[in-house]
């Protein structure tokens, strides 16, 4: 069943959307940053926020490696209403993090320590 | 395929809330003693704040945004505080204690079934879905900051991130951590990060790893590291259909975790993880030698960030 397991903790709560996982959406090959609803943490494929449409979590995830855009990521951005948001190079929330504030980005993940292997899970209101 | 539904998940719903109940009980105690040594932190766990801090920190910050947007004519409700018990326990390399083995396991079945899917419902949404867009636009600029007054701050060894110093979530942030804290704090966490992955890296870490592994083998489980039966665990939990196999899933994850941790115990893992760990800060210390005082100024920058919060904890 391809799902996150934030996704099912909030299915089972009725509030799907607060913790699930955006599809991708068309945006723009060569806009940096694009289609990153508000209230979401965004993954990127390239650095600066480049690589096309981002994958996207509202929820807690332990584990996120199962989704590319995240498992690859090399760009990262809170564009979450509320809170900060970790993210961790090891499933439920172990390894290396990096503390992303609300309404900032990391241009280069690719470059420094565990998460250049990707975010694979992630923790808000940290 | 069948599909989980809150119908059908009721009852393991209410077996595991019982038991999540306790999760979080035993494991917020194993956090705030550390009886059993998962203590083993980089730099003396220095970037680390335990769930009260953070919580306590969160509602400060909270309280600097209220007032900062109300210096800009913009009405801003605070955001509650998370529950971070579970991650503010959790290892760096992954490490256990037998308190939270035995009654939370990895934290996978407990995460998904005691309301650990997200943040607290945005305080704000209510109040944003009743602006106009102009004015939700501005309140988003004025909360978290536009792209042509954004700052980038650098530090060795951790990505560049970029930020409105001006934005009401930054300036709340300085009000309590004071000026300079976004850099400090990545500063620190660059110096953790490294410090967690040279431990992994560690000849004699990793040959008592693959003690722990032999060990694990001995009692029926084929894993190669410490991350092996979180990802085993996970992959069995996002395939769990019916409310009996997840409920079995939780047991089968405290007992994993339990053979895990005094596997842990047996080959001395906590002990090779500390020998590593202070190898690795040594090597750093060497590296860089302006590190032990910039760790030290954000040492004192959390220090007095978490005493003027001290009592100040929101009641419920």
């Amino acid at each position: 069943m391809n799902r996150m397991i934030g996704k099912a903790v909030a299915t089972l709560g009725g509030t799907a959307l607060a913790a699930g996982v955006l599809l991708g959406t068309a945006a723009p090959a060569n806009a940096a940053w694009a289609d990153c609803p508000k209230g979401y943490l965004c993954a990127y494929l390239g650095t600066s926020g480049n690589g096309g449409s981002p994958g996207k979590v509202a929820g807690n995830n332990t584990n996120t490696t199962q989704y590319a855009k995240f498992r690859y990521a090399d760009s990262a951005w809170n564009n979450g209403n509320s809170c900060n948001v970790r993210i961790f190079s090891e499933r439920n929330y172990t390894g290396s993090y990096w503390t992303i504030s609300r309404g900032a980005r990391l241009y280069d993940l690719n470059d420094y320590g565990q998460l250049k292997y990707g975010i694979h899970s992630n923790k808000w209101c940290v | 395929m069948v599909r989980l539904t809150p119908e059908r998940l009721r009852p393991a719903v209410l077996t595991c809330l019982a038991l999540s109940l306790l999760v979080v009980g035993c494991a917020a105690g194993a956090a705030d003693h550390e009886r059993d040594g998962s203590g083993v932190r980089p730099w003396s766990g220095a970037a680390r704040f335990t769930a009260d801090e953070q919580a306590r920190l969160h509602e400060a910050v909270q309280r600097a945004v209220v007032a900062c947007m109300r210096t800009r004519r913009l009405e801003y409700l605070p955001q509650p505080a998370a529950d971070t018990r579970r991650e503010a326990s959790a290892s760096p390399y992954g490490l256990l204690t037998g308190a939270t083995a035995r009654s939370d396991g990895y934290g996978i079945v407990g995460e998904m079934l005691s309301g650990g899917a997200g943040p607290p419902p945005d305080a704000n949404a209510g109040l944003l879905a009743s602006m106009g867009a102009d004015r939700a636009d501005r309140w988003r600029g004025a909360l978290l900051g536009r792209p042509e007054t954004m700052r980038q701050i650098t530090v060795p060894d951790a990505p560049a991130v970029r930020y409105d110093p001006d934005s009401c979530a930054a300036r709340g942030r300085a009000e309590v951590y004071g000026r300079g804290w976004e850099k400090a704090l990545l500063d620190a966490e660059a110096a953790t990060n490294r410090v967690v992955d040279s431990v992994r890296r560690d000849a004699g870490y990793r040959r008592t790893v693959a003690e722990w592994s032999d060990c694990m083998a001995g009692r029926g489980y084929d894993y190669p590291d410490l991350q092996a039966p979180r990802a085993a665990l996970a992959r069995r939990a996002e395939r769990a259909e019916t409310a009996s196999e997840l409920t079995a899933l939780g047991r089968t994850e405290i007992e994993t975790a339990s053979r895990d941790w005094a596997c842990e115990r047996e080959v001395r893992l906590h002990d090779a993880a500390e020998q590593a760990q202070r190898r690795a800060e040594q090597a750093e210390l060497r590296r860089d030698p302006g590190l032990a005082d910039r760790l030290e100024r954000f040492r004192g920058m959390k220090r007095r960030a978490v005493a003027a919060t001290a009592g100040t904890r929101t009641a419920g």
